[in-house]
């Protein structure tokens, strides 16, 4: 099948039963792959009501039609399953070499279910699958992992790993890959340590199949060159996503201490991209087929020790930076190294620990809980030991296991008036953007199918270009970019080629048409793109009780705490904004009221088979 | 008449020249058909190494595609 491995993979690791499916034509044009199979694939395979920890749950790894072919920055892979750390949809996209190795070794999803009985991973070669022990492995950090599973099986594996921190299950656990990429978000690390698998280690030497071979190596050089030809190339190659970060500040959206303020007064420039190119980073690293290397690899010396880290990107200088009230790059590049090591998620641990080190400022934790060590904002020894408290709880750690659920089970937990400072929608913490006055990107967050993430819209941007505090045309932004941007997601390209080189979408109906042979408008993809929307926006009307308009909110700080420093001081969201927003949103949706997608709009996108499970 | 130039101070990792090597000269949309091959250093101590396999035609498409300008024309007396 032109432009697919071709293959669907399923594994249960309860009774070890290996099956490999053909991808049927018709399933494929239906949900493109990527996104697209993941959340199908997960929406099948996890039945209603399942715990996210459980055996039931189930695991998929998919990639796109355009991963691996002759297109920049074909290296995005899908990660999807019902997260433990918000108990809704959860998913994230990684980039690397993984989903190219996929398509090589014929298989253009995965999908894992079960409990494995022992510690495993999961190895594939080409047609050959097997469940390893992986005992040599467990305990070992995420890094630490890939590098003995390539020493032991061969350089061209490619290896997706977790840490301690998965295998301990923490609820914001990521998966590893590539040393240094992640599929950070909503807690799959954990998925994979509550299935005993460490890792999937993948090689494939077959040739993907091409409609148009000539046809697809001319439009690839072509997005190529529009690539290389792009002016905004150099600085993305020598900056990566560091280079927004001088002006998140400036715009007043950066966050600090736990979203206290959303501007660092004093100290940016020692966060800032040029600082950390000029001290720390020593190597460009790119994703598979990528012009752009936005991954930067750095080493920094701490205390006389050398650390080697991928990193930090923005959302890392954002919350395990400033976040957490660091000033110095080289601290962050530390907090990085560790999160990496263990297999957690920058954003959501610099949200965890700027809320306990927030709770200890307010008396919530105290000394009891810490034994005897003070928490203190932009204090190395403070990360750390937050960091192997939550990764080394036991049982009767208080501490570590309510860190380790993430800040809003914690706030639950502590009350107190700690859940206003708990910084997350829908269980998720916040990436790198203050909203308090920037309708557009509250939007993006409130709506966004997993959680508390930039990654489905990002529209701060578009709030500065017409307008911070306007309500009016960013529900219809917020939409666009939700249905663009997960396009990519479904495609397995990245999509930054899109945002920062300003490349046109109509080029990868294009290639892709070389590709699969298949002729799809970029509306059809949109299309494609909006019914996967409201797929996963159905999954959590079906997982979580009572689901609907009221967990679509910001976190209680933003309602009763007006910005108290920098461009955006005094600002502050209301409910009416809020409500006003959402009804727009919801209207444009064809979603009701209470935001659940309506019979007529599930009929329109070929949904038919939701309406039993959501009325 | 050229030979490759390597700059792998330069290389990025992201195989580019890989992926077109092989639909070049082979008509395959797999890596591991080519004749040049990148390879990490990672963790430690970060970078790539490039090598140049036997076979190469010298098409000079890995020249054209690198995005980094790792890999690059030396005229033939200065080629190392």
């Amino acid at each position: 099948m032109n432009g697919y491995g071709g293959k669907i993979l399923l594994i249960n690791l309860t009774n070890g039963a290996i099956l490999t499916e053909f991808l049927g034509p018709e399933f494929a044009k239906q949900w493109i792959g990527g996104r697209g199979f993941a959340a199908k694939f997960l929406y099948d395979a996890a039945g209603k009501g399942i715990d996210p920890l459980g055996p039931e749950n189930a695991v998929v790894i998919a990639a796109g039609p355009l991963s691996g072919t002759f297109v920049p920055a074909a290296g995005r892979v899908h990660f999807a399953a019902k997260s433990p750390e918000t108990g809704g949809y959860g998913d994230s996209n990684m980039g690397g070499h993984l989903a190219a190795e996929m398509k090589y070794a014929g298989f253009d999803a995965i999908i894992i279910t079960g409990k494995s009985q022992k510690p495993s991973y999961i190895f594939i070669e080409n047609g050959r699958v097997e469940v390893r022990s992986a005992n040599y492995l467990w305990g070992r950090s995420a890094i630490e992992a890939e590098k003995m599973l390539k020493e032991n099986l061969g350089d061209e594996f490619q290896i997706a790993a977790i840490g301690p921190a998965g295998e301990k299950c923490v609820s914001f656990a990521c998966i590893s890959h590539d040393f240094g990429r992640q599929a950070g978000r909503t807690g799959i690390g954990a998925i994979f340590g509550s299935k005993n698998i460490k890792a999937i280690a993948i090689r494939g030497t077959k040739s993907i199949p091409i409609a148009d071979m000539d046809g697809m190596i001319v439009k690839g050089k072509e997005i190529f060159a529009a690539c290389k030809n792009s002016s905004e190339l150099k600085h993305w190659q020598k900056y990566g996503t560091p280079g927004v970060t001088t002006w998140v500040n400036s715009a007043g959206a950066l966050p600090v201490r736990n979203f206290q303020t959303e501007y660092l007064e004093e100290g940016i420039e020692d966060l800032s991209a040029e600082t950390m190119r000029r001290e720390i980073v020593i190597h460009n690293k790119a994703c598979f087929s990528c012009p752009m290397a936005c991954g930067k690899y750095s080493k920094v010396n701490i205390d006389g020790l050398d650390f080697y880290v991928e990193g930090p990107e923005y959302e890392t200088i954002a919350l395990c930076g400033s976040n957490c009230g660091f000033t110095d790059i080289k601290d962050v590049a530390y907090a990085n190294w560790l999160c990496d090591q263990y297999g957690l998620d920058t954003i959501s641990t610099g949200g965890v620990i700027a809320f306990a080190i927030e709770c200890f400022e307010k008396g919530i934790l105290t000394k009891k809980e810490t034994n005897n060590k003070e928490l203190r904002w932009g204090d190395r020894e403070t990360f750390r030991y937050l960091v192997e408290k939550i990764i080394y709880k036991n049982e009767n750690d208080f501490l570590g296991n309510l860190l380790a659920g993430g800040v809003r089970s914690a706030s639950q937990i502590l009350g107190k008036g700690s859940e206003d400072f708990a910084i997350h929608v829908k269980g998720l913490e916040l990436s790198g953007y203050g909203i308090r006055h920037a309708i557009g990107m509250m939007g993006s967050y409130i709506t966004c199918d997993v959680g508390g993430h930039h990654s489905r819209s990002w529209a701060i941007t578009f709030d500065e270009q017409v307008g911070r505090g306007l309500i009016t045309g960013k529900a219809e932004r917020d939409i666009y970019l939700q249905h663009v941007r997960p396009m990519f997601d479904m495609l397995g390209v990245c999509r930054l080629q899109w945002v920062e080189l300003e490349l046109e979408l109509e080029h990868y109906p294009q290639i892709l048409k070389t590709i699969t042979g298949i002729d799809y408008s970029v509306d059809d993809l949109l299309k494609i793109s909006e019914k996967v929307y409201n797929l996963t926006r159905a999954f959590w009307f079906r997982e979580v009780e009572g689901f609907g308009r009221k967990y679509d909110t910001v976190p209680g700080r933003f309602l009763k705490e007006p910005v108290p420093t920098g461009p955006t001081k005094g600002k502050i969201i209301t409910e009416e904004q809020i409500s006003q927003f959402l009804s727009q949103y919801y209207k444009l949706r064809g979603w009701d009221e209470n935001g659940k997608p309506t019979k007529e709009k599930l009929k329109e996108l070929d949904l038919d088979f939701l309406i039993p499970d959501l009325y | 008449m050229f030979k490759f130039g390597k700059d792998e101070v330069k290389c990025s990792g992201c195989r580019a020249c890989e992926l077109i090597c092989a639909l070049h000269n082979k008509k395959e949309c797999n890596p591991k058909e080519a004749f040049i091959k990148i390879s990490g250093n990672f963790p430690e101590p970060g970078g790539y190494d490039m090598k140049i396999l036997r076979g190469c035609t010298l098409c000079g498409e890995c020249i054209r595609i690198c995005p980094t300008g790792a890999v690059f024309e030396k005229p033939v007396k200065e080629a190392q």
